[in-house]
């Protein structure tokens, strides 16, 4: 055998690998068996006899590869006398043992000092938090820490809350629902029924291929909690709202590779919604605009350039002035000259009422030809609470005319509705505003048998705005009393002269240009109160750099509907100075707008400012509510009274078609104040299924033009609708009174104007939306998070 | 069960484990799962598996199937380990803690799957050379040549043909005898300098007579036996020092993964 290879049987246990030490002569191929003792020493240092006897069995075998040496074979003992005594050595095992001992315990110092020291939890935190989320870590900030987030990571949070409702604790304004935390925030019953429906129809045939309550592989899901999606700790970068495609298909039961290849055709998109101006753009496009010869340019009415951005600001709608008034400025003004006739003192037979003495001697002389007149519908409103007057009212016919009451009943009626007119101005002259609305409030009580609404109540309210307490004043004295005592009023006299003339009961500050004084200072604090309302509600949904969007804004600019510009509702505070018209020939437009006194025809008439004049639009979304109530045939009173009140206003009911004719007042009443005057649709500012981004889009020379996507459908295409303008013409017709039992009044809500646009495809998305393009993922184009309410499926 | 087959049988085992695995994650990841716990787990069982072998070291009085057997089932345990190890981690790893211990298992993963290939290769490698040699005893031998080739050098100057050999034995051979090889020659041993050597000892008979011819044969000999327990010491040193490595981070593994449990439990949404 060759002393130099010497080899260890692996197949057998070493003698004694347990042990920590070798003998110091191993390295000289003559390690003795029973090596050092166990604390590292030699057996033969410790024998008190010298070496120990068992060493020379291996030793006499050894090889002696001692330099210079000359022996065949060695002992123990020779080896101690000529190189001195052994000096044992660790084991290789042994050392590598200790090693990792020394590795371990340095780590757990290092761990243990870690959870020592302040915030040292913060190296055990497995990545930084995303950007929104970094200030709960923040060194400089003394607050909870992890337990901000994670409840049980202290003993003090332990079954405080769950993870999801400290996440709803900070984003809750944002996810209000009923059904926040179930799949897209849809309540479970209509999951459901999406799925139900899905079930045995081909993915294609449906709008939404979804499996409710169950993932793809067939397991029960839960509500799922918001780390199932939003995965924090990835870095300061990582977005918590980008998901992958995989977690969007775990439910969807129609499974595809990418939006190139497999997504479903869209289907109608952008879908069509109710919109509250009817406006055909492609009427517009073929008929007015080439009339006058002007370009159909869609920047026109949808791109403010007067922001410093690559395209301007988008909006779904300009305001009426920047995209409208140029061309409907003029037929408004000339539809509003008139004003509009909001009660009238109806002419009574002079026989009648002196045949029959009465307190209606006074009555006034310009008001004394015969039964005619109608009784509008606002005054049938302030009257109803009178039972006597609203006992006549029922007799009227159906267009309110007084000579269409039948002959016997004329003069009992004439005499009670008289009564009534006149203490109804004397009530309000005496009382105020609060007079005023008590009739307005008892009236629409009494027409509709319910009590009046929080809103129904700020219309009322903003249906007074303007109105002066003394015009009330003004037609007492002058129209009554004046009448009683026989005395003519000069007709060339001025309002200034006759509040002169008149002085008691006339509050001096009429005079001038000094603020309208309103029937009341309650009322007038209303009006400026609605002012700031107002002013909110023009402000336009832009985007302001460097500013915190609120939620629907985001929406708008970064894929929701488009923003809105719509200044509707700016604020005319009008004088009241000489709102008397003398001559019959209706006020100077340029000078008179609001509440004014016709003394040729005796009528408390009213001029509206122009477009988006607020009294008239709470006039018509005043009548528009009991439109919808009597088409919702709301069970009304018993009384017979009252149904027969609700017919007149319906029938009499003077709505502006210049009004009308665009602002189709769909949508919730309790949206917001003039929420359905605004050209935004109901479901703007909600979180929608899917969304665009049209700015990104616009900055390509490619896409710049909007028809790349909106293709204009032709008017005189077969296939598209026409707008649906049944309720204007319905309420033309009612206007004109010709079958006012007959009509039955539309509700506005949900009338659709027909698209003008062709459907946009896939293919013009895809084109550069795939693979190696532009970004194609789920969430690029849908929301998770949705508002169900705005769902059409 | 020869060993050929085993190896076979382990691989295809192994592989199955990883495809059920994958596919579990798969499964889990589209039920919107939690796919960290599962492949948390997964890896936690398996890393507690590769301890095995350890405990099976140390109590050598468990007759429970030989030591080869388990460190066979360590290394496909090992691989399948690695496998989970990449399904449950994120890329890139976040957090100072948690990229230690993943570099940590990186570590001890990596060094692993070079013992189990320098294990396999280095035998195949000691092959080569003729002699074998036990690393202990390499110093010693190393040694003791050197000495000679000392006690040659001496001798040859002292016959008489001049310097030669001698001078070149101290410009040349007395570094490459005495001195250790570098760090380089260490990780990846070549035997460049020893063909240089031999051909410079050749190049030196036209100086020589035959007893120096006869010493220059002795030194060339014992050049090939120094590079020869050079390369012998290289190579168990290599797989000793990645054999250390593997093993002196296993301790600090174990305390880490259990740190890491703690938090995750800790940390865990409240449902």
């Amino acid at each position: 055998m060759n002393p130099h290879t010497q080899q260890q049987d692996v197949r057998q246990p070493r003698p004694n690998p347990s042990k920590a030490w070798v003998c110091g002569y191993a390295c000289l191929g003559a390690g003795c068996q029973t090596g050092p003792s166990g604390r590292g020493r030699c057996g033969m240092l410790e024998a008190s006899a010298g070496p120990q006897t068992g060493c020379e069995v291996p030793l006499a075998e050894a090889v002696d590869d001692r330099p210079g040496s000359t022996a065949a074979a060695a002992t123990c003992e020779e080896l101690f006398r000529e190189l001195g005594p052994c000096v044992p050595l660790r084991d290789n095992w042994y050392a590598r043992r200790i090693r990792a001992l020394q590795i371990a315990v340095l780590t757990a110092g290092l761990l243990l000092g870690i959870l020592a020291i302040p915030r040292g939890e913060q190296i055990l935190v497995p990545g930084s938090l995303a950007s929104q989320h970094a200030q709960i870590l923040s060194p400089g900030l003394d607050g909870p820490g992890c337990a901000e987030c994670h409840p049980q990571s202290h003993s003090a949070f332990v079954g405080a809350r769950t993870q999801d409702e400290l996440c709803l604790h900070c984003h809750g304004d944002h996810l209000t629902g009923p059904n926040t935390g179930n799949p897209h925030d849809i309540s479970w019953e209509r999951l459901n029924q999406i799925t139900r429906r899905s079930i045995g129809h081909p993915p294609s045939d449906l709008p939404v291929n979804f499996i409710a309550g169950e993932t793809r592989s067939g397991e029960r899901l839960e509500s799922p909690q918001c780390a199932t999606c939003h995965q924090e700790h990835q870095g300061s970068l990582h977005s918590l709202t980008r998901l992958s495609d995989q977690r969007c298909q775990a439910c969807h039961r129609q499974k595809f590779t990418s939006f190139l290849q497999g997504h479903p055709q869209f289907k109608n998109y952008p879908e069509s919604k109710p919109h509250r101006i009817a406006f055909d753009h492609s009427r517009h496009a073929e008929q007015h605009f080439a009339k006058q010869g002007v370009r159909f340019d869609c920047a026109g009415c949808h791109v403010r350039d007067d922001r410093q951005s690559a395209v301007g600001s988008v909006f779904r709608t300009l305001s009426f002035e920047k995209a409208c008034a140029s061309c409907h400025a003029s037929a408004i003004g000339a539809a509003i000259t008139e004003g509009w006739i909001a009660m009238q003192l109806p002419s009574l037979d002079l026989e009648d009422l002196t045949s029959k003495p009465s307190a209606l001697a006074e009555w006034p002389n310009n008001a004394r030809f015969g039964y005619q007149g109608n009784i509008s519908p606002l005054l049938m409103l302030l009257l109803a609470s009178d039972p006597q007057a609203l006992q006549a009212i029922g007799e009227l016919p159906g267009n309110g005319e007084l000579g269409g009451v039948i002959a016997e009943r004329r003069p009992q009626i004439a005499r009670g509705l008289a009564l009534a007119i006149r203490s109804l101005i004397t009530e309000i002259d005496l009382h105020g505003s609060s007079a005023w609305k008590r009739r307005m409030r008892l009236g629409w009580q009494t027409a509709l048998g319910r009590e009046v609404s929080e809103r129904e109540s700020w219309l009322i309210d903003e249906l007074s705005h303007g109105l002066s307490k003394d015009l009330f004043s003004y037609m007492r004295r002058l129209w009554f009393l004046d009448a009683a005592n026989s005395q003519r009023r000069d007709p060339q006299k001025t309002f200034a002269e006759l509040q002169v003339d008149s002085s008691d009961g006339i509050s001096p500050s009429t005079h001038g240009n000094q603020d309208a004084p309103l029937l009341g200072d309650d009322l007038a604090e209303g009006a400026i109160r609605d002012s700031s309302e107002l002013s909110a509600l023009l402000a336009p949904q832009v985007e302001a750099p460097g500013m915190a969007l609120e939620a629907a804004e985001v929406e708008l600019l970064l894929g929701g509907p488009l923003a809105e510009e719509d200044d509707l509702w700016l604020e005319s505070e009008k004088s009241t100075e000489d709102r008397v018209d003398v001559t019959g020939r209706g006020l100077d437009e340029s000078r008179y707008r609001g509440w004014y006194l016709d003394e040729q025809l005796l009528s408390l008439n009213y001029a509206p400012s122009g477009h988006a004049d607020r009294v008239m639009a709470a006039w018509i979304e005043l009548t528009q509510i009991m439109s919808e109530e009597a088409a919702a045939d709301v069970p009304a009173v018993d009384d017979g009274n009252a149904l027969d009140l609700r017919r007149h206003l319906l029938s009499q009911q003077k709505i502006f078609t210049q009004c009308v004719e665009c602002h189709q007042l769909v949508g919730k009443r309790t949206a917001g104040p003039w929420s359905r005057w605004q050209a935004v649709n109901e479901a703007a500012g909600t979180r929608r299924f899917t969304h665009f981004d049209h700015r990104p889009h616009l900055t390509l020379a490619a896409t710049r033009d909007c028809k790349f996507c909106h293709v204009l459908q032709s008017s005189s295409h077969e296939g598209k609708p026409e707008p649906d303008f049944s309720l204007l013409v319905s309420r033309t017709k009612s206007e004109a009174g010709d079958d006012a039992t007959s009509h039955v009044p539309h509700s506005g809500l949900g009338k659709v104007a027909g698209p003008d646009f062709g459907a946009i495809s896939l293919q013009q998305c895809v084109t550069c939306h795939r693979p190696g393009g532009s970004e194609d993922a789920c969430t690029l184009c849908h929301y998770y998070h949705i508002d169900a309410s705005a769902l059409s499926w | 069960m020869n060993f050929r087959y085993r190896r076979w049988l382990a691989t295809g085992v192994t592989l199955v484990a990883v495809a059920i695995t994958l596919s579990m994650l798969k499964r889990t990841d589209e039920s919107l799962g939690d796919a960290s716990t599962f492949t948390g787990w997964t890896l936690l069982v398996s890393t507690c598996g590769l301890y095995l072998l350890g405990l099976r070291k140390r109590w050598i009085t468990l007759r429970c199937g030989p030591v080869a057997a388990w460190m066979q089932m360590h290394v496909y345990l090992g691989t399948f380990a690695c496998a989970v190890f990449l399904m449950h981690i994120g890329w890139p790893v976040r957090g100072l803690f948690e990229g230690i211990l993943a570099a940590t298992f990186a570590v001890i993963s990596l060094s692993g799957m070079g013992l189990a290939l320098l294990s396999r290769l280095t035998p195949r490698w000691l092959a080569a050379i003729s002699q074998d040699y036990r690393l202990e005893r390499i110093p010693t031998l190393q040694a003791k040549l050197a000495a000679n080739a000392h006690r040659v050098a001496i001798e040859s100057a002292q016959l008489g043909e001049g310097a030669t050999l001698s001078e070149y034995y101290q410009r040349r051979l007395l570094p490459f005898f005495q001195s250790p090889r570098s760090l380089l020659y260490l990780l990846s041993p070549g035997g460049r300098r020893r063909r240089q050597l031999l051909r410079e000892l050749d190049d030196l008979d036209r100086y020589l007579d035959s007893g120096g011819v006869e010493n220059r044969e002795e030194l060339a000999a014992m050049v090939r036996e120094k590079d020869n327990l050079d390369y012998h010491r290289a190579l168990q040193t290599r797989l000793r020092w990645l054999f250390s490595l593997h093993v002196a981070l296993t301790w600090a593994l174990a305390l880490m993964i259990t740190v890491h449990v703690i938090l995750v439990y800790k940390f865990q949404a409240v449902l």
